[in-house]
């Protein structure tokens, strides 16, 4: 459903196809001359946060967590603006957000609900604009080049679309305005919560140079504290500083770095259709005790294998990377992968291959485990006709009716009413 | 903070523009009147459909409400406790 990692969308820049073979021809929309290209982005404010408070008045006013308990081993998924001056943040243990502001409240993630009203939000961006690519729940980037007349300006557009969200949802958004997406994003984070930038190229370097390099969309950790070893700390110095010392320090990336910090990239708003394929599909899980019992870890194990495996079928995907991700009580994480060149979507088969790099993994330490994950990549869609290679053995599609039968019952009734028995111990 | 809860109740709905909404239940013998629908939303369970109402009552006590499209039942899920 949503955007890819944007590693890709670095590498799809630099190689952005020839014009005629774009998907969104400006050109012809605006009588043979191109357009200036605008692209909006829409950030709700603490999306999930926002949903708890408009669902409840009692939370109205109080500093919100959402996300697991502070008693076991939750996890910040949001925490409410009045909660952030605390220091609290995605991802920080619930534990370590009481502890910064013990009067917080904490409430649950309702996935479900989330998942749902950001359906929503994308049938209100569709209102305003043909090209819509949600990149997560709650972001989104919207093509509106040659819309702003239908509202008079562009300052008009963001507002009528932030009281489209606001009258409909009672929810509150950040929205930018610029001539790329990566700008688009900067802008919309501008002003926060329910802020509204729009930005040409003169107010991108008015406002946009001076802010912090690494609030340009891609620049994590690592590639920031290589640019500050190099005297680069705003996104103006990222846009003066030579393309060749760039190139020669990060290769094709760092040409697309000072391309984007430039606001001269060109990615495009992908809709569904064109979304590239997905590179991976997996599942990881936090057990709720650290544990060295092996027949739990393997039980475990088993569980992700069957929801990945059906998950792949859904989409009609095999893949042929198999990755086991293992973590330890004291956080040291380790990925162990194995490459086939058959493509599998079969649930036990897949949980043989995990068996046999969990068993050799696990023999690496004796220390409990706290974290199992498995992944299947090299992902490609099924092919119709199925049929055997000649020295392919049949092992990947020996389990298949029972695959298929799961999957029967799981489609008419739902994902919860059966399971594989050795999965049930790995699933409580 | 919520407690979670999978307790049967009785309820009276309104079906009108294309749209289900409770008006009031009963739960544990006493009847709520519902005031308030703060959030509905619906997900997938096979080929049915489940419903979930974020609902507050007249004494402003705010519970989730699931119907289950398939059993035709109500259940109260969640009642928000202090």
């Amino acid at each position: 459903m949503f955007g890819r990692n944007w590693k890709d969308r670095v590498e799809a820049f630099v190689e952005y196809p020839e014009e005629e073979d774009a998907p969104f021809r400006t050109e012809e929309k605006n009588g043979g001359l191109p357009a200036r290209r605008r692209i909006m982005h829409v950030d709700m404010d603490a999306f999930f946060a926002a949903l708890e408070e408009v669902k409840n008045p009692h939370l109205a006013g109080k500093p919100l967590v959402v996300g697991g308990a502070p008693d076991g081993r939750g996890v910040v998924s949001t925490a409410s603006y009045a909660t952030r001056k605390y220091g609290i943040h995605s991802g920080m243990s619930a534990r370590d957000a009481l502890r910064l502001c013990p009067q917080a409240v904490f409430v649950g993630a309702e996935l479900q609900q989330y998942t749902y009203v950001s359906a929503e939000l994308i049938s209100i961006y569709h209102r305003f604009s043909p090209r819509v690519e949600a990149t997560s729940v709650d972001e989104a980037f919207l093509d509106v080049t040659g819309c702003a007349h239908l509202y008079g300006s562009e300052e008009d557009l963001g507002w009528a679309l932030k009281k489209e969200i606001r009258d409909r949802l009672s929810l509150t958004c950040s929205v930018g305005i610029a001539p790329t997406k990566v700008m688009a994003k900067v802008a919309s984070s501008v002003f926060k919560p329910d802020g509204l930038t729009v930005l040409d190229e003169e107010g991108i370097k008015r406002v946009v140079y001076p802010l912090a390099v690494d609030k340009l969309y891609g620049v994590g950790p690592a590639t920031l504290k290589i640019l500050e070893e190099m005297g680069i700390k705003t996104i103006g110095d990222l846009a003066s500083f030579p393309i060749e010392r760039l190139k020669q320090r990060f290769g094709k990336c760092g040409e697309a770095l000072g391309v984007i910090a430039r606001g001269e990239e060109d990615s495009p708003v992908l809709i569904e259709a064109e979304l590239p394929l997905d590179k991976s599909m997996g599942h990881e899980t936090t057990l709720p005790h650290d544990t060295a019992d092996p027949d739990y870890q393997k039980a475990t194990l088993h569980y992700l294998c069957d929801k990945v495996a059906r998950r792949m079928r859904r989409h009609n995907y095999e893949g042929r990377t198999v990755t086991l991700k293992l973590r330890w009580s004291d956080f040291t994480t380790i990925t162990r992968a194995i490459t086939f060149s058959q493509h599998t979507d079969d649930t036990l088969h897949l949980y043989k291959i995990v068996l046999g790099l969990w068993t050799a993994a696990a023999r690496e330490s004796t220390k409990k485990v706290r974290l199992l994950g498995v992944s299947v990549s090299h992902l490609r869609e099924k092919s119709i006709d199925p049929q055997l290679g000649l020295f392919e053995t049949s092992v990947g599609r020996r389990h298949r009716p029972t695959d298929e039968l799961l999957d029967t019952i799981r489609n008419k009734y739902g994902e919860s009413v059966i399971q594989r028995a050795y999965s049930h111990l790995g699933n409580e | 903070m919520y407690q979670d809860l999978d307790d049967p109740i009785e309820v009276i709905a309104m079906f009108a523009d294309h749209q289900l909404r409770p008006l009031r239940f009963k739960w544990r013998g006493n009847v709520h009147r519902i005031t308030r629908v703060t959030g509905s939303w619906k997900k997938p369970e096979g080929e049915s459909i489940v419903r979930f109402f974020a609902v507050v009552d007249e004494q402003t006590n705010v519970f989730q409400l699931t119907y289950n499209e398939r059993l035709t039942d109500w259940i109260l899920s969640k009642v928000w406790v202090e």
